[in-house]
């Protein structure tokens, strides 16, 4: 017996404390019901850990009869970090049927668990005669459906819509405006695919949330239940005053058809049937007004609410050290719009452009974040200076006037900068340190300045110029060639010579020609064309007959005439030889000259 | 050979006697103005010298120093880099150039560059074309000698001594060579340019009624992709690519 006890216990306790998370809800399937028509009235209790649920207690409901009532129960468990929860869901469902036409309320339904009363909240329903509801949601025309008749339509925009939410409809030139997408359904919908997204022309726009996928939360509107899911959260920041009209978004979706008559769309579907329909956000007018008049000098376009720091270090520096002081501007707005800034004017110092950087934040809904300018700041007097506050106008929109935010002034101690020539020889020696910056000096004056621009590359000479050693190096492996060949082949060698050789003798015959010695004379004509045609023809000279040198001569192809012409002089020197006595000197001198030009057609020939 | 060679090149290099007179009057004048702290006037002399006559990399430089000292460091950043392609090697112009790329109001796009590529880009600073050309031509020339030489002293004692040649001035024609292809490819097909305005848009096509994609700020250098109706096609050096009007850069 004990067992049940600790048992029943425990499940007690459990169920109290659980029993705290419980809901309850009232929704209608319509809010305008024909006086034919009929409206379903479902309260939902949900709880982790529900034990037995009693029935709700219902309203009085003057103008309506439950012609049916019905009710489910769900259980859903889940497991999270190793906890079981058990979340149970009771539905309890009424058909009423109107019994006259008017607006009605039905009341707050109350239920009592756990020794605990939850009540609904009361939901206005309009009887008007007829059949069907009719009507839609106010201003929203969704485009045309395909397939679909008016009376779909009308039923279809009462339970699924696209719509639009700006945070505020009137907004300053640069003021952040936020507009919220959200998609309301009482359908199970697939396909959902935008499209059109708005251009947002006129705006800088920022996306604060776009949905990756449809994740969809109860939402009760109109005493019905919808299922509502956040699509898109973007901020805007207007460029210019006026009434601007958005961009509408559209939405494409599939919905399951049911062909039964009457029950036309539902969340179930055996056949798969699908219907696609569109949706379109509602036309949206934001009032841009313009800033005010009387914007303070400075003034360069930044909206929002800012604050400025500034920090410098060192503080203590030499003169014409380089201080970094960098200037903070943060606060919420477009960052875009923020600009540098106004640097003070001073004497003092002497201030280089500064290196920006910016951090963007998002804060909640509000763009934002700070934008750092850091300055290179060059003291130019020695003491105790003060670097001037950096000032930063800007227009706050909260409170519809221009703000002007200024750094602290900084305090920076200036010592004069070290003079290596100072007071003539110094006692102690010292490192030399490098206490400033700045760009070397100029190149001196010049006598003449010569054109670097043309390259040596460029021009032609040079290119050729490097054909030089390619060219002799060519040239001397030829004549390292023909060297070799002197040397190694007789035939080439004996060829090469022959002409020289001819020559040589022939000088030779002149001389003894001149010298009146006849028979020497003709001995060397003879050894010359001999020892030519034998180098010429590779023979040894010392067999070589009159009969021989013609055959080889005609064997080379020689012409008659050429041939007749070297057994001439051959017959001649051999006679002159014999009968010296005989040879006048004209006829040695033509020998001579024939012997010349017999040896110049030879070369060619042979 | 050599001796040769100087003529050469100093016939090709020289130029006329009377734009030299010219030039390097107003040089010395932009020098007197900028002693005296008159840096507009002297970068005004700089830019008519260069007007008139050579492209000296002295004046570029002097240029360069004139508009650093006016504030203009888009100007200054041209004329400093147009002095390092005339000047590769010096000390001044490199220093200069890199002290003006730190005030310049982009960051550094290149990004962390390695040791090696760091290397090569000093190799490729420290000689100029010119120097690299004769190089090249010298080792040539050395090269060939060494070859006759060895055609005609076959002496198998002497036969080191020309091989040696032959291959350390090989070794020598390769790297100058190849540093030279290098600067020359640079040089005729890489087509750099200097921000000069104080701030440009990049658009994604040429005309303002393309969509911004980027915004450049004086000094920053980008190279020319293409050039189509007063637009140009650059790209920086981190790889965005965009179109900015062609009188707000100026090529190198």
């Amino acid at each position: 017996m004990r067992i049940p006890i600790i048992i029943l216990a425990i499940f007690l306790l459990v169920s109290s404390a659980w029993a705290k998370d419980l809901t309850f809800v009232a929704t209608v399937d319509q809010t305008r019901v024909g006086l034919d028509g009929q409206i379903t009235l479902t309260l939902t209790v949900t709880g982790e850990g529900l034990g037995g649920v009693p029935d709700p207690k219902l309203p009085a409901l003057d103008a309506f009869v439950i012609v049916g009532t019905n009710s489910s129960s769900s259980t859903q468990i889940s497991f999270v970090n190793g906890a079981v929860t058990a979340t149970k869901t009771v539905e309890f469902i009424y058909a009423l049927r109107p019994t006259k036409t008017g607006t009605f309320t039905i009341g707050a339904a109350s239920i009592q668990v756990e020794g605990k009363v939850h009540t609904t909240d009361p939901i206005p329903v309009e009887v008007v005669p007829g059949g069907a509801g009719g009507g839609g949601r106010g201003g929203v025309a969704p485009p045309p459906q395909r397939g679909l008749s008016g009376q779909d339509v009308a039923e279809l925009e009462k339970n699924l819509f696209l719509e639009v939410t700006p945070d505020r409809r009137q907004v300053y030139v640069g003021e952040q405006v936020t507009l919220t997408y959200k998609l309301y359904t009482r359908y199970g919908l697939q396909n959902v695919q935008y499209s059109k997204t708005p251009a947002y022309t006129g705006f800088w726009a920022e996306a604060l949330f776009d949905a990756q996928q449809l994740d969809f939360r109860q939402e009760v509107r109109n005493g019905k239940a919808f299922n509502v899911a956040l699509l898109k959260r973007v901020a805007l920041f207007p460029a210019t005053a006026g009434d601007k009209t958005l961009d509408q978004m559209e939405l494409g979706c599939d919905i399951p058809v049911r062909s039964r008559p009457g029950g036309l769309f539902d969340d179930f579907d055996f056949f798969g049937r699908v219907q696609r329909v569109t949706l379109r956000s509602d036309p949206l007018t934001i009032e841009v007004l313009p800033l005010p008049a009387g914007a303070p000098a400075g003034f360069r376009g930044a909206v929002g609410s800012y604050a400025v720091t500034a920090s410098a270090t060192p503080r203590s520096v030499a003169e014409g050290d380089p201080i970094s002081v960098k200037v903070t501007v943060s606060g919420a707005g477009n960052l875009d719009a923020v600009t540098e800034p106004g640097r003070p004017e001073s004497r003092d110092f002497k201030v280089y452009d500064p290196k920006v950087s910016r951090s963007a934040q998002k804060t909640g809904n509000r763009i934002g974040g700070s934008k750092t300018f850091e300055y290179v700041v060059i003291p130019e007097r020695a003491g105790q200076v003060v670097l001037p506050a950096f000032e930063f106008v800007s227009f706050d929109p909260q409170r519809r006037q221009y703000a002007t935010a200024a750094t602290p002034p900084i305090p920076i101690s200036v010592s004069p900068a070290k003079r290596l020539a100072e007071g003539g020889f110094r006692l102690s020696r010292e490192e030399v340190t490098q206490v400033g910056r700045d760009i070397r000096y100029i190149k001196p004056d010049a006598e003449s300045l010569e054109d670097q621009g043309e390259a040596l590359y460029q021009g032609w000479g040079f290119l050729s110029l490097q054909a030089l050693p390619l060219l002799a190096l060519a040239g001397a492996l030829a004549y390292r060639r023909h060297l070799d060949r002197l040397r190694g082949d007789v035939a080439y060698a004996r060829r090469r010579r022959s002409r020289g050789e001819a020559a040589r003798r022939l000088r030779a015959a002149r001389q003894m020609l001149e010298g009146g010695q006849g028979p020497a004379f003709h001995a060397e004509v003879y050894r010359a064309l001999s020892q030519f045609l034998a180098d010429r023809l590779n023979v040894p000279a010392a067999g070589l007959t009159t009969d021989a040198v013609a055959r080889h001569l005609e064997d080379r192809q020689v012409e008659a005439e050429v041939v007749g012409q070297v057994q001439d002089i051959f017959e001649r020197c051999d006679f002159a030889r014999f009968a010296p006595s005989t040879v006048q000197n004209g006829e040695m001198e033509r020998l001579y000259e024939e012997t010349e030009a017999v040896i110049g057609a030879l070369e060619r020939k042979i | 050979m050599a001796a040769r060679v100087m003529l050469f090149i100093c016939l090709l290099t020289s130029v006329p006697a009377d734009a030299l007179d010219g030039a390097t009057r107003l040089y010395n004048q932009g020098n007197a103005l900028y002693k005296q702290g008159k840096y507009a006037e002297a970068a005004a002399a700089y830019e008519r010298a260069l007007a008139s006559g050579p492209r000296n990399g002295r004046v570029f430089y002097n240029l360069g120093n004139a508009y650093f000292k006016i504030n203009r460091i888009g100007r200054a950043i041209l004329a400093y880099e147009r002095a390092q392609r005339l000047m590769p090697g010096d000390e001044d112009v490199a220093s200069n150039l890199q002290f003006a790329n730190l005030l310049k109001l982009d960051k550094e796009t290149e990004g962390e560059v390695n040791a090696v590529a760091r290397f090569v880009r000093w190799l490729l600073n420290l000689f100029s074309v010119n120097l690299l050309s004769v190089a090249c031509s010298l080792c040539l020339f050395g090269m060939s000698g060494a070859l006759i030489g060895r055609v005609f002293r076959p002496d198998p004692r002497l036969r080191p001594v020309w091989m040696g040649a032959v291959l350390s001035l090989g070794v020598v024609l390769l790297v100058s060579g190849t540093l030279l292809a290098f600067k020359v490819h640079a040089r005729e097909f890489e087509q750099a340019a200097v921000v000069v305005a104080g701030e440009t848009d990049g658009r994604s096509g040429p005309g303002d009624e393309n969509i911004k994609v980027f915004a450049l700020h004086e000094g920053t250098k980008v190279f020319i992709q293409r050039s189509e109706g007063g637009w140009l096609l650059v790209r920086l050096p981190s790889g965005i690519g965009g179109w900015i009007r062609a009188r707000d850069a100026e090529r190198i």
